[in-house]
């Protein structure tokens, strides 16, 4: 199928792109926090915590830390994606690596979304500025709140492909 | 509750080998031994007709239903 090998192309150079900007970000992490320079530090790890009259050093430290995490989260889930695109492409919709891949997947967008939240509207709220951000996230139109139901969907996907397994195999075993 | 599929009988009393069966009803040699051996979750109706047309007989003589 040609579309499928456009998006695993697709997906091959979005994946090493992105691969590259982050030996970048954390060379350049690694470079501040060795060097002390906390306007670098800052510069790549917003998350609107440094807005508010907190110790400098912790906001920084937090603000890294999250950045990483969510870092880790969106690699991993291109990662899996790549994975399951990669399965796809040579016919293997309902075996075992490609229902897991697609799980993973779910559940760390689903942990990157719920991580996200939580920085927006707990940490944020703290300061006063959370009340806006708390009803635009549980009423479904905040991003984050996209993203956890997205990661939910994917595992949803991965259960149906499971139960799709089983009936392919009934299937092949109807004479 | 089991469903024994008693093809061998059937193909022994017509002096059938399992591969001609296979080749008149149009399935695999592979297909008809999952169906011998009792490994099939399923017969389609289309399939049982063909094997009761070349062995003539009746589904009664190739499925019987046996208790645990």
């Amino acid at each position: 199928m040609t579309y499928l090998k456009t998006l695993q192309n697709l997906m091959d150079f979005y994946f090493f792109g992105f691969f590259l900007s982050m030996i970048v970000i954390l060379s350049l992490y690694i470079f501040g926090i060795v060097g002390s320079f906390n306007d670098l530090l800052l510069g790549l790890s917003r998350t609107g915590l440094e807005k508010h009259s907190i110790d400098q050093q912790e906001v920084i430290y937090l603000n890294v830390f999250i950045h990483l995490i969510q870092f880790a989260l969106f690699f991993a889930i291109l990662l899996f994606f790549r994975r399951v695109v990669d399965g796809f492409s040579v016919g293997n919709v309902f075996n075992l690596s490609t229902r897991k891949n697609l799980k993973y997947m779910g559940l760390c967008t689903t942990v990157y979304g719920l991580l996200k939240m939580l920085v927006k509207v707990c940490v944020l709220n703290m300061f006063g500025e959370g009340n806006t951000i708390f009803s635009l996230e549980f009423t479904g139109f905040g991003s984050t709140y996209f993203i956890t139901c997205l990661g939910l969907m994917f595992i949803y996907m991965s259960i149906v492909l499971e139960k799709s397994a089983i009936l392919q195999k009934e299937n092949e075993l109807t004479i | 509750m089991k469903i024994i599929i008693n093809l061998d009988v059937m193909l022994a009393k017509r002096k059938m080998r399992s591969n001609e069966l296979a080749e008149s009803i149009g399935i695999t040699k592979a297909n008809l031994s999952i169906l011998k051996t009792g490994k099939a979750k399923a017969i389609r109706f289309s399939t049982l007709e063909k094997i009761c047309d070349v062995l003539d007989c009746q589904p009664g003589d190739i499925l019987q239903f046996e208790e645990d």
